[in-house]
């Protein structure tokens, strides 16, 4: 393999991780603080590239568009996301019931699939680049696709976002202690719901964020739920639930062997992320770890983390 | 026999546990000597459907286990049935039971890995398992036949346009025949055991159960009766697509249990009729069943969450218990 093919491939591979890496960022942020598995984070990606798809209709395939549709789309995902935590999830927190939440976003999921049925209709979009985001730079020899690069930046400034927020912010602060003691926390004065709300909100938000950037990146279709879904959930079992490491690590790894797998055979590289979860879980298994857990933001059985916060 | 007919309450429990099924069934032996072939049809795709959901309420409603990859199940049993039938020419009821043992044997192996599984990631990885047989289904062209399906080699007796009546009864048989050893499943002393485990899973340990080996049983168990639906599906439909292997099919199958009340014997089969007649009638004004089968979904969790079920018995509502659809560990 030349050099120039490596980077190429690197490259491309760096771009599917961290589109990987939004909606398990999500899933593991929502998992984490509010123990909740987020089954319409696939319909929420889904709903994001729509959107994407009428604001670009709108406002044309420009450097305007697509900067409103990146800020705009994921901002109004997240006030749904926001809306939809209040009206379903608020009341089964005290009775904690991991099987009812997932199945109440399982039902958000199939409302917003069938919302966007109605509205969009059945048959698959596509939107277009910016001009100036077609063709590539060249670094070696190889030629990175530019919009490749912007998706690798977006993808480590959100990441250094997400950790930023988590532990150098107020908010964040917060947010780790929910996850030790939601109870604890409220009677300090702290409006608990209003930071679940928020962090559902992000969630989805994140996941909207994923949408709109695989939006020109092929037909924009009904499929796109599950082609999200599957390997969004095998990242967060790889790297662990709940673990935002773990699930960075997990997507960088899939991302990457699966755009050097390309090169051999594409049904390869479908097959990837199935390879990489049983090759880490079975080392996991073989390392004798009783639990399947790494350590994140929520241990196996819904305790704290050790070696969390609180003391 | 004696200890599961029992006495008095027992009995009363039974009836009442098992009428609505065996009523519904009556009705569906009935049906096509008053109604035309499209309410056959209709009412042949309740009865897979049923079958799909009692494999789920196998697992969720008796032993606390949330697969969300029953699909994978019964995927298998539809391709391994056209399969059998065209590949190895044996007549279908063999080719069903081949089927079957496939389902029961790819269950056991996936099986063992994953009833150790925390809940949550048993949820992801059965959903993963369905993904990844559908993905194999895509990809083998020349076994499965690719995006363009497996055409099923039925026998003219067997053939639902030459004699849709002929193909319901077989339908509804072999159906009966499953639902029978269901019902002395769940209500023997391995039911039991099950509720038990899901009840509290650490006590029943305690008490010397094996839990692993009783999930992994459990899980083969429903992969069977589920492998039986798919099986049955290739008669109605003729041609086996990967989508035999879509999410929507687990979800349909937890929507049908939840509608019906989860853990009770009847409750699937009630919730496939009662989804059947509402995808039914509302696909009759819109095409659009995803947000109908959503807003159903909906209405269950918040206003009845123990379902149909609950409402037919005497003195009983629709809301109450159960506050968790999770068992305190």
């Amino acid at each position: 393999m030349s050099l120039a093919t490596f980077i190429g491939q690197l490259f491309a591979g760096l771009g599917l991780a961290f589109v990987l890496f939004f909606t398990a960022a999500g899933l593991n942020l929502v998992w984490g603080v509010l123990g909740v598995m987020n089954f319409a984070a696939g319909s929420v990606y889904m709903l994001g590239a729509y959107l994407t798809t009428s604001v670009i209709a709108r406002l044309g395939a420009s450097a305007l568009g697509w900067t409103v549709a990146l800020i705009a789309v994921p901002v109004a995902v997240a006030a749904l996301g926001a809306v939809a935590e209040v009206a379903l999830l608020r009341r089964t927190y005290r009775v904690q019931d991991e099987n009812r939440q997932f199945m109440l976003t399982l039902a958000l999921s199939y409302l917003i699939a069938g919302a966007i049925v109605l509205v969009f209709g059945t048959h698959f979009r596509t939107v277009s680049l910016p001009g100036a985001l077609n063709g590539g730079w060249n670094l070696l020899g190889a030629t990175l696709s530019r919009y490749t690069v912007v998706t690798i930046v977006l993808g480590l400034l959100v990441t250094v976002g997400i950790w930023l927020g988590l532990y150098r912010t107020r908010a964040g602060l917060l947010t780790r202690a929910a996850v030790d003691d939601r109870e604890m926390l409220a009677v300090l004065g702290v409006n608990v719901d209003r930071l679940y709300s928020a962090v559902f909100a992000v969630g989805i938000g994140l996941g909207a964020l994923g949408g709109v950037l695989i939006a020109p990146q092929g037909a924009v279709s009904t499929n796109l739920e599950t082609t999200a879904l599957v390997p969004a959930f095998i990242v967060v079992v790889t790297g662990g639930l709940g673990n935002m490491t773990g699930a960075l690590l997990a997507a960088l790894a899939i991302g990457i062997l699966q755009s050097f797998a390309a090169l051999h055979d594409a049904t390869l590289a479908q097959l990837t992320p199935y390879v990489v979860m049983s090759v880490v879980l079975g080392a996991r298994a073989l390392a004798g770890r009783r639990g399947w857990s790494l350590t994140g933001l929520r241990s196996p059985r819904g305790e704290p983390a050790a070696g969390s916060t609180a003391g | 026999m004696a200890r599961m007919v029992g006495t008095g309450p027992a009995r009363r429990a039974m009836l009442a546990d098992g009428g609505p099924a065996l009523a519904l069934l009556a009705l569906a032996a009935l049906l096509p000597t008053v109604a035309s072939s499209e309410y056959v049809l209709l009412a042949a795709s309740m009865i897979v459907t049923a079958l799909t959901a009692v494999s789920f309420n196998l697992l969720f409603g008796y032993t606390g286990m949330f697969s969300f990859g029953q699909a994978a199940f019964y995927g298998l049993g539809a391709y391994a049935t056209a399969l059998l039938m065209g590949e190895a020419s044996l007549s279908f009821y063999l080719a069903l039971g081949g089927a079957v043992l496939v389902a029961v044997v790819v269950a056991g192996a996936s099986g063992a890995v994953l009833v150790r599984m925390e809940p949550v990631a048993f949820v992801m990885l059965t959903f993963a398992l369905s993904a990844l047989l559908e993905f194999g289904a895509e990809h083998t062209p020349r076994l499965a036949g690719g995006d363009s399906g497996l055409i099923a080699s039925l026998p003219e007796g067997l053939n639902v346009v030459l004699d849709v009546n002929g193909v319901y009864y077989a339908m509804l048989g072999v159906a009966s025949a499953v639902l029978a050893g269901v019902f002395v499943f769940v209500r023997s002393r391995a039911g039991l055991i099950l509720r038990g485990i899901r009840e509290d899973a650490l006590r029943a340990r305690t008490l010397g159960v094996e839990v692993e080996r009783r999930k992994l049983g459990v899980f083969a168990l429903a992969a069977g009766v589920a492998a039986v639906g798919g099986g049955l599906s290739v008669l109605s439909s003729q041609i086996v697509y990967p989508d035999v292997f879509d999410w929507k099919i687990s979800a349909n199958a937890l929507i049908v249990t939840l509608l019906g009340g989860v853990g009770t014997f009847s409750g699937p089969v009630v919730g496939a009729v009662a989804l059947g007649l509402i995808d039914f009638y509302v696909g009759r004004l819109t095409t659009d069943t995803l947000l109908v089968e959503g807003l159903v979904l909906l209405a269950v969790i918040l206003l009845a969450p123990r379902g149909i079920v609950a409402w037919l018995r005497p003195g009983r509502g629709w809301g109450g218990v159960p506050r968790r659809f999770t068992s305190v560990k």
